[in-house]
């Protein structure tokens, strides 16, 4: 019968390999997958519309608008002062709060030569703006922080302060025709 | 003192490493989640800019990718192209993508931070008449001095 062999002890799997396999496995993953950037800033461009239509003027009061110019040398212009980069949060702030919210325009006139480090440190501080403003609107008048609203709270402040950001490639100058 | 001597050789106990896979399988399995496997080949070189505001890009699925780095032609998710070509690519692109999902399509923009923004503008003119109007512009995060 079987059971008299109970005495036999079941050898042991010996397992100290395994380790080794599973770290093959690991330094394999490691090597193979590739990482990536995943951090960004979103914008939402307005569909393309008819010559036609571009054509026609918006009129906007002189207290809705915020025109900043990036220059080809990568200078921030506000009203023909030069400003630095780390003023326009404020400013931005500043000027939708004394706005008429929903009809402001931000505009922003860039140059064909400026770089792209300089558009995208312009468009972040603006997006900072709007982001603390949010916030703010989001204590103010739901008592908790942005980010634990809810999707209507959410929506109904993004309401109360869109992002109207306009982009306007200045035109280039041709050159060489000095007299 | 001859009391001690009387004991039994010791030897030394053996470590038990029957959990050490384990240990080393919940690494492996961190590293899985966290990274993120790149779908595209990335053949262009550039130099990401940097900027505070910064958001994840969330969706895996419907993004173009848009590649620009310096000295190089414009890379469209495998293939490097001009400008002049960028619509008709875009074309193939889109045509592949269900109708429904068109308008959730996302442009990723993955831009080297000296190139001139003339550049830009006509990769996101070229997008927008694609009706690609969800455009994450890449970018790090800025290091505080």
């Amino acid at each position: 019968m079987g059971f008299r062999n109970r005495k036999h002890k079941i050898p042991e799997i010996n397992s100290s390999s395994s380790a080794d396999i599973a770290f093959l496995l690991l330094v394999f993953f490691l090597v193979t997958s590739s990482f990536d950037s995943k951090t960004g800033i979103y914008r939402k461009m307005s569909a393309p519309v008819a010559e036609t239509v571009l054509k026609k003027r918006m009129d906007i009061q002189q207290r809705n608008l915020l025109t900043l110019t990036i220059d080809a040398e990568n200078h921030i212009w506000y009203e023909k002062e030069e400003i630095p980069v780390e003023e326009i949060r404020d400013l931005g702030k500043v000027f939708i709060t004394h706005s008429d919210i929903p009809r402001h325009v931000i505009s922003l006139e860039i140059d064909r030569k400026a770089n792209y480090q300089t558009y995208l440190s312009v468009v972040s501080e603006l997006t900072a703006a709007y982001n603390e403003l949010r916030s703010e609107a989001a204590k103010a008048d739901f008592h908790t922080s942005w980010l634990r609203l809810t999707a209507e709270q959410k929506d109904s402040i993004q309401a109360a302060y869109p992002m109207h950001i306009s982009e306007i490639e200045i035109k280039v100058v041709e050159e060489g025709g000095n007299p | 003192m001859s009391r001690f001597r009387k004991t039994e050789p010791r030897t030394v106990p053996v470590l038990n490493t029957a959990s050490l896979p384990d240990m080393v399988f919940t690494l492996l399995f961190f590293f899985m989640i966290v990274t993120n496997i790149r779908t595209v080949p990335v053949m262009t070189q550039f130099n990401l800019p940097s900027a505070v505001e910064l958001q994840k890009l969330e969706e895996k699925s419907l993004i173009v990718y848009v590649m620009v780095g310096k000295g190089t032609p414009i890379q469209l998710n495998s293939n490097f192209i001009t400008l002049e070509e960028m619509p008709a690519h875009l074309k193939t692109i889109q045509a592949a993508v269900p109708e429904e999902d068109q308008g959730k399509m996302i442009a990723v923009l993955k831009v080297d931070k000296d190139i001139p923004m003339g550049m830009v503008n006509d990769i996101k003119q070229n997008l927008r008449e694609a009706h690609i109007l969800t455009i994450h512009y890449s970018a790090e995060k800025k290091r505080s001095k």
